[in-house]
């Protein structure tokens, strides 16, 4: 009777377990957790703020200086440097999603727009290159580019340097940039990549992309990634080069680690038209990029499709077309499970990562004007 | 309009000649003409002389009446 009892006793203990933690499990700390939330600039002059799960605007951040030109996170994570079509630069506060600083660098008549910048791991200084043009009353001139310290406690530039002589082009660097971790060195992702001393802005080294990396291959171009999910102090990206004996254009997976300068770069496969730049899930395993196909004169009719890397083997694992917009940007979301095609409109496609179906469209009441930023929920 | 360079038979071609680059509906690619293509002959010049053309209208694609109409 006795045993019997027990039997009951451990049958309803069972039973109660398997309800409370199996039927019915009980969310894990990260799942109990906010979702990721995504900032992108629309028309005409805020910040969106979208809870990710809900895919619905929980804020508006408006901005002072005009509309939003670029939204880069800052290093340590905790703010957004917003750049208009004004001239303007504004400081976003993350936890309270406000503006917490805006200036303009335009003085007068002298209109400066910043072409690139990155931030110093301090998050006092942004390094740009700037282009000036001074309003006379018949025409506009149009001074050298420069390199230029941004002070954000002065709002104001500090200092400013000359390019080197062989870089200084009207329009100066179009280019992905990017600061080390000691804070000490600039690199700017270009043809090659090239570093700069941030004391002087002298160019101190260089990665000669151009030159032959590994037996048979030239040049190779790569661009400074804006994946929040890429290591600090790394930037992983897609580059092309070209077989120098058949001429043929390859592409691959190029990891440059900016503290000791090292570059680890796999060839992949034949490059295509275009690709936008390489996303990783949070456990840096999976990498997506969106491939262009075709699009030239000789062949107008471009494709798209997503294509998936397995990124300790640096292998294309899978492809899959779909049917795009003309133009748009491409990002994965804060889990790595879903893909996210936005830009020129006011809409996001939501893809599946596994599936690649499309699961709903995000609807907003302005027209995208920047990259979206993809953040995960505070550890 | 958008990112055509080719005036015959006008906006709606694009640098190739066809229509792949274009955006569809063409209003999509209104903002970015006006922001980043710097097309002052199709949109009107935002830096200068009329910088609330589209103050009223956030989405060109949706709010494109509230447009304001220009007249140089």
């Amino acid at each position: 009777m006795k045993i019997q009892t027990d039997r009951s006793i451990l049958c309803v203990a069972f039973l109660l377990f398997f309800a409370l933690f199996v039927a019915f499990p009980v969310p894990s700390s990260s799942a109990q957790k906010a979702g990721g939330m995504l900032y992108v600039g629309t028309w005409p002059r805020q910040v969106l703020v979208i809870d990710e799960a809900a895919g619905k605007v929980v804020d508006q951040i408006q901005l002072n200086t005009g509309t939003p030109q670029s939204l880069t996170l800052s290093y340590d994570k905790k703010k957004i440097y917003a750049t208009t079509w004004n001239n303007g630069v504004e400081v976003i506060d993350l936890a309270t999603r406000k503006v917490v600083s805006h200036f303009v660098l335009s003085e007068g008549e002298r209109n400066v727009r910043v072409r690139g910048f990155a931030p110093d791991p301090t998050d006092q200084l942004l390094y740009a290159t700037i282009n000036t043009a001074v309003k006379k009353i018949d025409r506009f001139e149009i001074e050298k580019p420069k390199f230029a310290v941004i002070d954000l406690a002065q709002k104001k530039i500090t200092k400013t340097f000359d390019f080197p002589k062989e870089h200084d082009t009207p329009f100066g660097f179009r280019a992905g940039y990017r600061v080390s971790p000691d804070g000490k060195l600039l690199y700017v992702f270009r043809e090659d990549v090239l570093i700069f001393d941030l004391k002087d802005f002298k160019q101190v080294d260089k990665i000669e992309l151009s030159k032959p990396q590994h037996p048979g291959s030239f040049p190779i171009r790569i661009g400074a990634g804006d994946d929040p999910n890429d290591d600090a102090g790394v930037v992983t990206s897609v580059f092309n080069t070209t077989d120098p004996v058949v001429r043929r254009r390859i592409f691959g997976i190029a990891r440059l680690d900016l503290a000791s300068r090292h570059l680890d770069f796999t060839p992949v496969g034949p490059a295509v038209t275009g690709m936008t730049g390489l996303h990783m899930t949070p456990d840096r395993k999976t990498g997506y990029t969106v491939a262009y196909l075709g699009g030239a004169s000789n062949e107008p009719t471009r494709r798209t499709e997503f294509w998936v890397f397995d990124i300790p083997t640096r292998k294309l694992v899978r492809k899959h077309e779909f049917a795009s917009r003309s133009r748009f940007f491409f990002t994965v979301s804060s889990d790595g499970k879903q893909l996210y095609i936005y830009g020129a409109g006011p809409t996001i496609e939501v893809y599946d990562a596994e599936t690649f179906k499309l699961q709903r469209v995000m609807t907003f009441e302005g027209d995208m004007t920047t990259g979206m930023l993809v953040l995960r929920p505070r550890q | 309009m958008g990112c055509s360079l080719v005036f015959s038979p006008g906006w709606e071609v694009d640098a190739t000649g066809g229509t792949a680059g274009l955006c569809q509906p063409v209003e999509r690619d209104l903002y970015d003409c006006y922001i980043s293509c710097f097309w002052p002959a199709q949109v009107p010049d935002h830096l200068n002389n009329y910088p609330d053309w589209t103050s009223k209208c956030a989405s060109a694609t949706k709010d494109w009446r509230k447009i304001d109409l220009v007249f140089p």
